[in-house]
């Protein structure tokens, strides 16, 4: 649909658009601090987050944006909200832009959820007849009819991100940016996000998207760019963009370990002045030798923590997985196992889960390189990673995980056919 | 939306907080509800402050250094200039502190900025209008009566307003980028406090002094104010300076609204960075 568009239907225009933030490396917010550096210009680093970004975006289009952390995708989506001037370059927005970018921003903690819910919508540029009359439909959609007028600092960040969603989704916009919307939330409501998603779409909304959640980002995108420190590596179609972004974030991970390698090699020389403790370096997790975020149920997927070890002592890594609302799902370390990681500089721990059983949801790793008792702890690391389990659509398959089963039945025997009968004989 | 920071014109900046008028009443609102919040009296605090004021200098200023009992109907006199004052104060001092306040709201949502410090100017009319509530109830008992000549005391309202919102805008912005102005503020208020005919009637400064005093803008319409409601024989800058000069007090309120909006709109595109 993209390729068919004609030039007047772009709705989002990109030209060379460069950001340099001057990053201060002292800090002057006091008067005397500007009078007594009167004719010295201060101390400032030049960070340029973003250069000659170029892209167009067509009207009911479903354009996505991806990168590793840091890669500028957040900077970008706020000199498109207007909330950040370019350095450089040109930006053109044609047609009512929806103005948040961040779900909940402006909730008051110390208001109802009902006021909370007008005073979110006038953020979003609706005046009170119309939160009026949306407001039934966003408390159930939100499935918070219950708690209307309790003060959101009683809400679980659970019900407040349902909350702002249900409000955001009302917002009269013809373009939408969403950043990061999908990242808390159960996974029932996550579906119904999704169903929002290709409802706008086919309203003919535009949308531009901005997620770590690649699975959503294949599922839903027109055409995705793919932004590495900075610059843009094209647009491209989700999985041409998807192996992209894989291949820079191996890339990257593999400089990582190069880097690591030749450390080991000139062992001699590698000066640790500040840290001899072991300590972890970064997790990944792999599915079919790809590093992801998002994985299917029963998937083969291999957890890789890597843990630098500069005085080569015994460690015991282990790796803990918790759904987002805190649920301990499973945990295990190498000792468990009976495994000694070998007494190497660098160490690489691949857990490999068969089959994984785990249901639909978005869950974390917490990881840790301990001592040889587990009270001596090296370094921990809560959420290191999140991920996110995805089934099939039809899949109606519910719980926390999926347990391998079959089910045998059993025609009765009695005359009367009937094996209830049978049941209760035997039972009696 | 370009590299160039603009000034918007004027028909857009009014259309776009026509716009997001309802913002503005939601912050208002909300603030003037939080303030109150979980105290006991609530509303009732917003009378408390001016009239604890009011009470203390009343006692002093009749019973211990007369000079209250010379002017007509001092307790109203001296009511009005401390509401009037307060609001002046409260509202510039609340208005600085409003965009630091939002920062999150700042960083991650776009709006016309001057929202922000639009909605607190609103938030202390609310507490003006309370205040005013409790003149009108003194004007009554103590006698005064009502004129046509109150009137003229809406205008002048208006007169206050555009001063407070001109220096509400240059001071949130500068505040922004100088975090000193809380305290330059704090002895500036102090200054003018004493520098406008609050306490005092302007006929009681030696008359050499008089005319610099009268170019006050806050003076000349505490005291505008009181002829207008209290007592037409109150000394107003009008009797102290002449035109061309005393188109000065009338002035500044433009100028401020003028030189704050301006300032303020081209500091507001960085507020997000700054923050």
């Amino acid at each position: 649909m993209s390729a068919a568009r004609r030039a007047d239907d772009t709705v989002v225009l990109v030209e060379g658009v460069t950001k340099v933030f001057q990053v201060p490396t002292e800090r002057r917010t006091r008067l005397k601090d500007h009078v007594i550096n009167l004719f010295r210009s201060p101390g400032r680093r030049r960070f340029e987050a973003l250069k000659d970004i170029d892209f167009t975006v067509g009207r009911g289009e479903f354009f996505s944006i991806i990168g590793h952390n840091g890669s500028g995708k957040s900077t970008l989506m706020k000199i498109l909200a207007g909330i950040y001037q370019p350095t450089r370059g040109r930006v053109k927005i044609s047609g009512q832009l929806s103005p948040f970018i961040e779900l909940g921003v402006g909730f008051n903690p110390e208001l109802t959820a009902r006021d909370n819910i007008f005073l979110n919508g006038a953020i979003l540029g609706l005046d009170r007849g119309q939160v009026t009359a949306v407001f039934d439909d966003i408390l159930r959609f939100s499935e918070l009819e219950d708690f209307v007028d309790q003060k959101l600092k009683n809400f679980s960040s659970g019900m407040l991100v349902r909350l702002a969603f249900s409000i955001a989704i009302r917002a009269h916009a013809e373009i939408l940016l969403i950043d990061e919307v999908l990242a808390v939330g159960d996974a029932n409501f996550q579906q119904k996000c999704f169903d929002v998603f290709l409802r706008m779409k086919a309203d003919g909304r535009t949308i531009v998207f901005v997620s770590h959640d690649l699975g959503a980002v294949r599922q839903f995108s027109d055409r995705v760019m793919v932004l590495n420190h900075g610059v843009s590596h094209g647009i491209f179609n989700p999985s041409e963009a998807i192996a992209i972004h894989n291949r820079l974030s191996e890339e990257h991970s593999n400089r990582e370990l190069e880097r690591a390698a030749a450390e080991e090699a000139q062992e001699p020389q590698v000066d640790e002045v500040d840290e001899r403790r072991p300590s972890l370096h970064g997790v990944q997790m792999l599915v079919r030798g790809h590093s992801t975020h998002v994985v299917h149920r029963g998937d083969d997927v291999t957890i890789r923590v890597a843990v630098h070890n500069p005085e080569r002592v015994p460690v015991n890594i282990g790796v803990a997985v918790a759904r987002t609302d805190g649920l301990y799902c499973f945990g295990t370390n190498t000792f468990l196992a009976d495994v000694r990681p070998s007494s190497h500089l660098w160490i690489q721990a691949d857990l490999k889960l068969t089959q994984l059983p785990l249901q639909r949801g978005t869950y974390f790793l917490t990881v840790g390189v301990f001592g040889e008792t587990e009270s001596s702890i090296y370094q921990m690391k809560g959420q290191a990673f999140d991920f996110q389990v995805r089934q099939a659509d039809d899949d109606g398959y519910q719980g926390l995980v999926y347990l391998t089963h079959d089910w045998a039945l059993r025609r009765g025997s009695g005359a009367s056919g009937d094996a209830a009968n049978d049941l209760a004989d035997a039972a009696g | 939306m370009s590299e160039v920071t603009r000034l918007k014109p004027a028909p857009q900046v009014l259309g776009s907080l026509l716009q997001f008028r309802y913002l503005i009443r939601e912050l208002a609102f909300t603030d003037f509800k939080l303030k109150y919040q979980g105290s006991v009296l609530g509303y009732a605090w917003s009378l408390a402050k001016p009239l604890f004021l009011f009470a203390v200098l009343y006692v002093v200023f009749t019973r211990f250094i007369r000079i209250g009992g010379t002017v007509p109907h001092y307790a109203v006199y001296l009511l009005l200039g401390i509401v009037l004052w307060s609001y002046f104060a409260d509202s510039t001092s609340v208005a600085m502190n409003s965009i630091v306040e939002r920062g999150d709201l700042i960083r991650k949502v776009w709006f016309p900025r001057i929202v922000i410090p639009i909605a607190a100017s609103v938030t202390s009319i609310l507490t003006l209008l309370l205040n005013l509530l409790v003149i009108f109830v003194f004007i009554l008992v103590s006698g005064v009566g009502f004129r046509l000549s109150d009137l003229l005391f809406v205008p002048l309202l208006l007169e206050l307003y555009v001063l407070s919102l001109g220096s509400s805008l240059l001071l949130a912005a500068l505040f922004v980028k100088f975090r000193d102005f809380r305290h330059i503020w704090e002895l500036g208020l102090q200054m003018l406090f004493y520098a406008s005919p609050i306490i005092y009637p302007l006929s009681f400064i030696p008359a050499s002094v008089r005319p610099v005093l009268a170019l006050n803008p806050i003076g000349q319409i505490v005291e505008d104010a009181r002829r207008a409601l209290i007592d037409p024989n109150t000394m107003s800058s009008g009797e102290i300076v002449h035109w061309p000069l005393l188109l000065i007090p009338y002035l500044i309120p433009l100028v401020l609204l003028a030189v704050g909006y301006w300032y303020f709109e081209s500091a507001a595109a960085r507020f997000a960075e700054e923050l």
